[in-house]
């Protein structure tokens, strides 16, 4: 009994003397926990880490693939709470898409955290390059390729690469095609992009979605317009080359080679090509609303009769005449090019004179000058209350409400009339306005 | 026939006593409740991550369970010197060995039926108890605004857990399936198919050597059979920086061929494998090379032709064992 109890007290006081250290080891190791920084990286990767780990984690690769995604995250929340250098966890996102090369959002979010959080927009590029080869039934990838390429990089090859690749899968909606056409336009291949919105149109014709065509019209106007643009801006060029100033006036380019014997896409010859091949078909046509603001259809063209091939007498749908639309919107000519809206292209002398204005706002109409005259006009006098205001009276003139000399001239050609008793500012081409 | 039942039906009573069965069958279970916790550290796929824990851990532990319950089978018999009293009855040795394979199959069968069930429960439970499913539940808008509890949180959850539970069995048994559980109990028959290779090793092992060592073999077979693709690359890359098979001498020429007739002996274990077809969908595109249906009768006749061939050899060598 005696001996029992002996026994019973050492196994006790053992027990409270070793697990009392051990509470007291493990409170220490929690302080040295609470003392450091939030986040401490133990687990770099090395390259190619996938490959061995792939071999290691038998047939259980997307378990692997899993932990070690959930330790990227925890690695970003880390090291944006740290260091904030994310470019390490490239080997991290190599080795996830290795083991499940069909994670998609281990591509994007790792495109995300390399390129976009850890300025290496290379790298981030290189997952999405690997992700839209090994998923290769979706467009996700390649898009954010694309949107990468374009909005960051402005690599324009790139982005249309990626684009190409993107309007391939079968998943992508309607609006990537869209948007790969229009940054064919932005890169100045205006045939490719021309082309692409061709296809939204016939597409939009055959599905009878009005929404789409409508759509599909303005991006062909817009690009038909840039494309003049472009060839407007290659006749300023060689105006100003061979006469040291600037054209006064769009006829002053009329002579210019680049306006002789170029081939461009008119709008007027797209409208009446699509409106044939739908009256062909027996297609909707397409409304009077839906034409508004552009120039009305080449009546030549229109009334041709459709020429039989084997093209055309095989046609069922829009999307199969694509081509031949494409082929008939197209001219070869001299001079200044249609405008998409119908009203003849005038020159923008202020803006000609500016650095960085795009083409598209030094080639315009008339209707777009005026609107651009009155948005000038509001300006001005929004200017002119606000100066009202603090002064507590009409401004003298507009040197004190500019606080310079007011050199802007009056867009339509005219000249600003201040009145400094009612405060009132107007144009002397346009008094009304 | 009916003494291979009675000795397979004895086996799985005997197989069922063993507490490392519970152990394992315990732990698959935690693990896959866990992996409803876990998802939810995630930013995105949650489901995904639930899904291949789930279906890696009825695998992996399907197979634990064919490696610590059956390479006893045969050694029990032989240690507790039972066996004595069965080869002396008119029971032919092959049928003790296909009884013994039949009992240890229905073991692990049944031990994946719940972990199937477990699984799918969970899955259902998580997608019933999102945030968004559960406040469309909770609450009722009365007036544009204002919003009133129609049931309280627990009794939502409580429904819940019977709900998931009963579309789980349905699932399991092909009555109920949505998109997502899609596949995955085919994913699981081909892992049981592939299961049954892996039995039939534990029992051929366990004819001629101790559980240690059968538990060995077994686990480097399963090894193997998983890498079987791996090493066919690796036999093909030899090759290739040789410059051709006929190129190959010495050393390298030893490891090609071992590699070659290593991979046609063992199990490819990587035929079973529709986890991420599964998990991921089909793809809408004809690559049948790249993404096998998640069943198809070459890889069913494959697995049981294979399976009976290892079974056949453990009958063989355990006709011609002596127990002396």
């Amino acid at each position: 009994m005696k001996r029992s109890f002996l026994t019973t007290s050492i196994l006790t006081l053992l027990f409270a003397g070793l697990f009392g250290n051990s509470v007291y080891l493990q409170h220490q190791g929690l302080q040295a926990v609470r003392s450091q920084p939030p986040f401490w990286e133990t687990w770099t990767m090395s390259g190619r880490s996938g490959d061995v780990m792939k071999l290691m984690a038998l047939r259980y690769d997307m378990v692997a693939a899993d932990f070690l995604w959930l330790r990227a995250i925890q690695s970003f929340g880390g090291r944006g709470m740290t260091n904030r250098d994310w470019h390490p966890m490239y080997n991290m996102f190599d080795a996830i898409t290795e083991l499940d090369p069909l994670f998609e959002s281990a591509y994007t979010f790792g495109n995300l955290v390399i390129g976009d959080e850890g300025h290496q927009q290379r790298e981030g590029l290189k997952l999405l390059l690997k992700g839209s080869d090994n998923i290769y039934m979706h467009y996700r990838c390649p898009f954010e390729g694309l949107y990468v390429s374009h909005w960051s990089l402005r690599d324009e090859e790139l982005a249309r690469w990626f684009g190409r690749v993107a309007i391939k899968r079968k998943d992508a909606p309607d609006w990537v095609s869209r948007m790969v056409a229009y940054i064919d336009v932005d890169a100045g291949q205006y045939y490719i992009g021309f082309d692409r919105f061709v296809g939204n149109l016939t597409k939009g014709i055959d599905t009878d979605e009005p929404a789409l065509e409508r759509i599909a019209l303005f991006k062909l106007n817009e690009t038909i317009n840039k494309w003049n643009c472009d060839i407007l801006s290659k006749a300023t060029d060689q105006y100003t080359s061979q006469t040291g100033k600037l054209p006064q006036t769009i006829d002053d380019l009329t002579t210019m080679p680049a306006l002789q014997n170029y081939e461009v896409a008119r709008m007027s010859r797209l409208l009446a090509s699509a409106m044939r091949y739908t009256n062909f078909l027996g297609k909707k046509e397409l409304t009077p609303l839906m034409l508004q603001g552009y120039v009305a259809p080449d009546p030549k063209l229109l009334n041709e009769p459709v020429e039989q091939t084997s093209v055309t007498l095989k046609a069922k749908t829009m999307d199969d005449l694509q081509n031949v639309i494409f082929r008939e919107s197209l001219v070869r000519g001299s001079g200044i090019p249609e405008n998409p809206s119908g009203e003849p292209y005038i020159l923008n002398v202020d803006k000609m004179s500016l650095p960085g204005v795009a083409a598209t706002d030094i080639y315009i109409t008339k209707n777009d000058l005026e609107e651009f005259a009155k948005d000038l006009l509001q300006q001005i006098r929004s200017a002119i209350a606000k100066r009202k205001a603090e002064l507590g009276r009409n401004p003298k003139d507009l040197h004190e409400v500019f606080y310079t000399d007011f050199k802007t001239t009056e867009p339509l050609g005219g000249h600003w009339i201040y009145n400094p008793q009612d405060g009132t500012i107007k144009m002397s081409s346009r008094p009304m306005l | 026939m009916g003494k291979v039942i009675a000795i397979a039906l004895n086996t799985f009573k005997e197989a069922v006593r063993n507490k490392v069965l519970y152990f394992l069958l315990i732990f698959a279970i935690l693990i896959m409740a866990f992996s409803a916790v876990i998802s939810d550290l995630s930013i995105s796929s949650p489901e995904k991550l639930i899904k291949d824990l789930g279906l890696a851990s009825i695998d992996f532990f399907g197979f634990l369970i064919a490696v610590f319950v059956g390479v006893y089978l045969v050694y029990n018999e032989l240690d507790r010197k039972t066996i004595y009293t069965i080869v002396s009855k008119p029971i032919d040795r092959t049928q003790f060995i296909l009884g013994k394979f039949f009992g240890l199959l229905f073991t692990i069968y049944v031990n994946i039926a719940i972990m199937t069930f477990v699984f799918f429960a969970v899955l259902y439970f998580r997608e019933s108890t999102a945030y968004e499913v559960m406040i469309k539940h909770l609450y009722s808008e009365t007036s544009p605004g204002h919003f009133v509890m129609v049931q309280s949180e627990w009794v939502y959850y409580l429904k819940t857990i019977f709900l998931s539970m009963g579309k789980s069995l349905g699932t399991m048994f092909g009555v109920y399936t949505t998109v997502l559980t899609a596949g995955l109990m085919k994913v699981v028959l081909m892992s049981a198919l592939s299961l049954a290779i892996i039995t039939s090793f534990a029992i051929f092992y366990s004819t001629f050597s101790s559980p240690t060592l059968s538990a060995v073999f077994t686990s480097l077979t399963f090894i193997i059979g998983s890498l079987c693709e791996d090493i066919v690359r690796y036999a093909d890359k030899l090759a290739e920086k040789a410059g051709g098979i006929s190129h190959l001498a010495g050393a390298e020429a030893f490891k090609y061929w071992f590699a070659i007739v290593a991979v046609h002996i063992v199990p490819n274990l990587s035929y079973f494998d529709r986890r991420m077809n599964a998990v991921y969908g089909a793809p809408d595109i004809a690559a049948p090379q790249l993404f096998p249906p998640l069943l198809d009768w070459q890889t069913i006749v494959y697995g049981i032709g294979y399976t009976a061939a290892i079974v056949c050899l453990a009958s063989l060598i355990f006709r011609n064992r002596n127990f002396k």
